[in-house]
């Protein structure tokens, strides 16, 4: 694999550049290998999804509503007719993009703050860390709830909710990271040579810690793509009839009673085949960097 | 009758998914009330011998020949028999206090689990507790017993897993390096007390440790082990004076001594094998000064010779060089 | 020295709680909007805004109108809807039951279940397997959809459980409750017996339970005295966590199963922009979150008494 395999996409090159310079070492891991190619189509269908999907994913007729499994329809479709397959293609987009948007924020901002923490030390870092503990106070979904009531739903205002609910779980483990690094000779050595503070940090001291960042942010996916599906489930993010899994979850549920699971149960099993694959994933890189995690 | 015979014993452990033989046909006698050391360098297999004896190795460990307590072998046992071994007949030390001494748990429930597994009453364990504290030199038994791991230091923790040991009454101690982990003050101080214990209580002991002065002081005979091997086994004050083994020779010539004057300090050159290193020959015969031809070619058995027991093929030949060697006037090559 | 530590932890539950209250009332002012106008919720006249600002105080400072707000939370009064013209506490003391009752239910079949499977898992080598894979299923699966699942099978297909609501009476919670708590403890139970096996699977391997074998204790004895009671101190930091999430993630499933408890009240406030509600039950859902978490802290003091003497 190499570093430009993802070109721009969700993630932003900085974080796809990293994460392919992990996954040339994790070859020979098979578990890490399956759930990196199959993290890495989901993306590949989500992006050309329009070129894939054989049906738009709006475009649907009631009269041919929660259809089962046919030549026409793959997976069949939902209470308004429209293709589930489709469905699930397009609705991979947001529901990838949400998640990655949420951890690429919270790890910037998160980072920031755990490298600024641990470089000044003293009551900058008591404050960072002070405001961290209040933070994990909150349950994320109750801080979208919030945001929401606030803001309206949408995309917007619980993907910024969540990501500040994530941050200090990204910034606690890069800041002990980062302590530690700062506290070895080659930091003071680079200081006494002149090069400036700010130099130090980015050019040495981040990507120090960036493996374990990379583990941290690949397992915070699992959970931001499971609340903010929770968030859409529960109407409060995106509306229909856009798709995206974790409102077609909810759409579908009535049609579970009357003996149509499909749409609910197509959306379900891929944000559980998504999340599995992202647990398996950092757990696969947790174990070889053999960090502590949030 | 003795207390403990190894019998030829072998032991083969997993090492990276296939069986390596650590110990190699050890065979060993310890009498009643008797102390014998097992001294070697680290990784000689002298800790998995006595392990052995108590059957606690690692899983997928085989154990080949017998091991013989008071006649009855050990390796045979079933599970409730080798529970009765542990609990009534035999106890070890263990190297480091604080490791293997449970954390979140009180001193005192320590020292009675044993007693009140054994069906002893609450207030009969107690009391026999209390009077070994004291036996060890642990003042103010009661408020020790309420107090946890982490409030005490390593030496009154060694003292306090001597003392669990000998509530049991065992007839055989195995300690296993019960010093090596304290500071040198501490180390006699302890080293002292479980002399006067055992010899006291009568005890057998297998006292496995690195250090020769410190076995030659307490036990009345030395084995010495060399890479799974056993290489000799003598009474502690002829092999004091005078090793038999080059390898044994070696090592009392390693001694720093304070009254020696600016002669250089003589090491061993090498490094010790594992038992599953050594090629055919004598195991020691990369390392060893005197090695012939015949050394590195066939290995020698253990045999009979003066009053011991020695694997070497030119022990006669290396008698008087080896005193010299001990007593400082040759060096050792 | 141990009335100490609680002191401190009690000071610490107080600080946080307060500044959370803050935050929770602040955000009123962070949303667009003027805060009568929001308050009023939707479709509001100006006159109504008017007399919403007049009520409100709405012309006091920041300070004077928190203070109020907060003294009246300590005194029951946790505001007025606006939405339903009602005060808030009387909405949503039907409601405080089912949540509690779910909440609970939840947490029990979570904590028993989890070590047991956990304990299995570090106990019986084949058996872990098929565990560990099941596990690591369970904690990728969301609550809702681990709901759908449960209400296609169970309900719908067999006809075991009620499909909704809240149901009334013990035995009528029990039953309309048992596939709501399985859907909120799914995932945490996952993770609870996963971390339980590795707690189990280190203490196994640990010196002193070497020692107690030595000793010739018996294994059943090992595996309480030693191993589990170990074992229990990382576990119980965990319960806390989960415990405490299960608070948020009852919400969805009080809306998947049709519960009318806080959680599905507080997600229709927040769709209605009823503030004051909103307002009212996320501090009550904080505090609960916050509470649980300083007796699991307190509750590890009392398990690892080395913690008592760095904690000093």
């Amino acid at each position: 694999m190499s570093a430009t395999a993802a070109p721009v996409l969700a993630p932003p090159p900085a974080t796809d550049s990293r994460r392919g310079q992990r996954r040339s070492t994790l070859l020979r891991d098979p578990i890490a290998v399956a759930a990196s190619l199959f993290i890495l189509g989901l993306v590949a269908v989500a992006v050309l999804a329009p070129w894939i999907a054989p049906y738009s994913p709006s475009a649907g007729n009631i009269l041919s509503g929660n259809e089962g499994i046919s030549s026409a329809h793959w997976l069949g479709t939902d209470s308004f007719g429209q293709d589930l397959l489709s469905r699930l293609i397009f609705g991979a987009r947001l529901s990838l993009l949400g998640p990655a948007l949420i951890i690429m924020i919270s790890t910037i901002v998160g980072a920031t703050f755990a490298i600024a923490a641990a470089w000044f030390g003293g009551w900058p870092d008591q404050v960072v860390s002070r405001v961290a503990d209040i933070l994990f106070a909150f349950p994320g979904l109750i801080f979208a709830m919030i945001a929401v009531s606030m803001f309206g739903a949408g995309l917007i205002a619980p993907v910024i909710a969540l990501s500040i609910s994530y941050t200090p779980y990204l910034m606690r483990v890069v800041r002990s990271a980062a302590i530690r690094q700062r506290a070895l000779p080659y930091v003071s050595a680079c200081y006494v040579e002149g090069l400036p503070a700010w130099k130090i940090c980015f050019r040495h001291l981040l990507p120090n810690v960036a493996p374990i960042l990379l583990v941290q942010a690949t397992l915070s996916f699992g959970y931001a793509l499971v609340d903010l599906a929770a968030v859409s489930y529960l109407g409060l993010g995106v509306q229909p009839p856009t798709a995206e899994w974790g409102l077609m979850v909810s759409e579908g549920q009535s049609s579970i009673l009357a003996g149509h699971p499909q749409e609910s149960l197509a959306a379900g099993v891929m944000i559980i085949l998504t999340v599995v694959a992202f647990n398996l994933l950092g757990d696969r890189l947790a174990s070889r960097h053999g960090t502590e995690l949030a | 009758m003795n207390v403990l015979e190894l019998d030829a014993l072998a032991v083969d452990l997993p090492v990276e998914g296939r069986l390596r033989r650590v110990i190699h046909e050890v065979t060993l006698n310890v009498a009643e009330s008797q102390a014998v050391g097992l001294v070697g360098e680290s990784g000689a297999g002298k800790s998995m011998t006595s392990r052995a004896v108590l059957r606690l190795l690692p899983a997928g460990a085989m154990i080949h020949g017998d091991i013989r307590f008071q006649g009855r072998s050990v390796p045979a046992m079933n599970a409730d028999q080798l529970r009765a071994f542990r609990l009534r007949d035999v106890a070890m030390i263990f190297q480091d206090p604080r490791a293997h001494i449970n954390p979140v748990r009180t001193i005192g429930d320590f020292l009675t689990e044993a007693l009140l597994e054994r069906g002893e009453s609450r207030p009969r364990a107690d009391a026999i507790v209390n009077g070994l504290l004291s036996a060890v030199g642990i003042t103010d038994a009661a408020r020790r017993m309420r107090q946890y791991p982490h409030e005490l230091s390593g030496g009154l923790l060694q003292r306090v897993m001597i003392a669990a040991t000998l509530a049991i009454e065992p007839k055989l101690l195995l300690a296993d390096e019960p010093t090596t982990a304290l500071d040198v003050t501490t180390q006699s101080d302890v080293m002292v007390n479980l002399d006067t214990q055992r010899r006291d209580r009568g005890l057998a002991m297998l006292f496995v440790t690195h250090d020769l002065e410190l076995a030659a002081a307490v036990c009345d005979r030395i084995a010495v082990m060399y890479a799974g091997h056993l290489v000799e086994d003598s009474p502690a004050a002829s092999l004091h004076a005078a090793a038999l083994h080059p390898y044994t020779a070696g090592l009392l010539a390693s001694r720093p001594s304070p009254s020696a004057r600016s002669r250089r300090l003589a090491a061993i050159p090498g490094r010790p094998l594992s038992a599953f290193e050594a090629g055919d020959g004598c195991v020691f015969a990369t390392r060893c000064p005197f090695a012939v031809d015949r050394c590195r070619a066939e290995r020698p058995m253990l045999r009979e010779f003066a009053s011991g027991r020695v694997a070497c093929h030119r022990v006669e030949e290396l008698r008087g060089r080896l005193s010299a060697v001990a007593s400082g006037t040759a060096a050792y090559e | 020295m141990t009335l100490g530590l609680v002191g401190k932890r009690l000071v610490l539950l107080a600080v946080t709680l307060l500044v959370a209250s803050v935050a929770i009332y602040g955000a009123l002012y962070l949303a667009p909007g003027d805060p009568a106008t929001l308050l009023a919720g939707g479709h509001a006249t100006p006159s109504v805004i008017a007399s919403i600002a007049r009520q409100e105080h709405l012309n006091q400072p920041f300070v004077v109108r928190y203070w109020d707000w907060l003294t009246g939370v300590l005194h029951g009064n946790l505001g007025e809807s606006f939405l339903y013209k009602q005060p808030v506490a009387s909405l949503i003391a039907g409601r405080v039951m089912n949540t509690v009752f779910l909440v609970a239910y939840a947490s029990i079949l979570i904590i028993v279940g989890g070590v047991a499977l956990g304990l299995l898992a570090a106990l019986r080598r084949r058996t872990g397997v098929a565990i560990t894979v099941g596990t690591s299923i369970g904690l990728a699966t969301p609550s809702f959809v681990a709901a759908i699942i449960l209400i296609t099978i169970f309900a719908v297909k067999l006809k075991w459980f009620p499909v909704f609501g809240a149901g009334t009476g013990f035995a009528g919670r029990l039953s309309h409750l048992t596939l709501p708590a399985i859907a909120l403890a799914l995932s945490w139970l996952a993770y609870t017996a996963q971390l339980t096996r590795a707690a189990v699977h280190e203490e196994l391997g640990t010196e002193h339970v070497e020692t107690a074998h030595s000793r010739g204790i018996r294994e059943r004895r090992v595996i309480s005295r030693h191993v589990v009671r170990n074992a229990m101190i990382p576990i119980t930091t965990v319960s806390g966590l989960t415990i405490a999430g299960l608070i948020a993630g009852d919400v969805v499933v009080e809306q998947a199963f049709g519960i009318n408890g806080l959680g599905s009240f507080l997600v229709q406030s927040s769709l209605d922009k009823d503030f004051a509600s909103v307002q009212a039950i996320s501090l009550i859902l904080v505090t609960a979150f916050v509470v649980v978490n300083a007796i699991v802290d307190l509750w590890s003091l009392v398990l690892d008494p080395r913690l008592r003497a760095r904690a000093a």
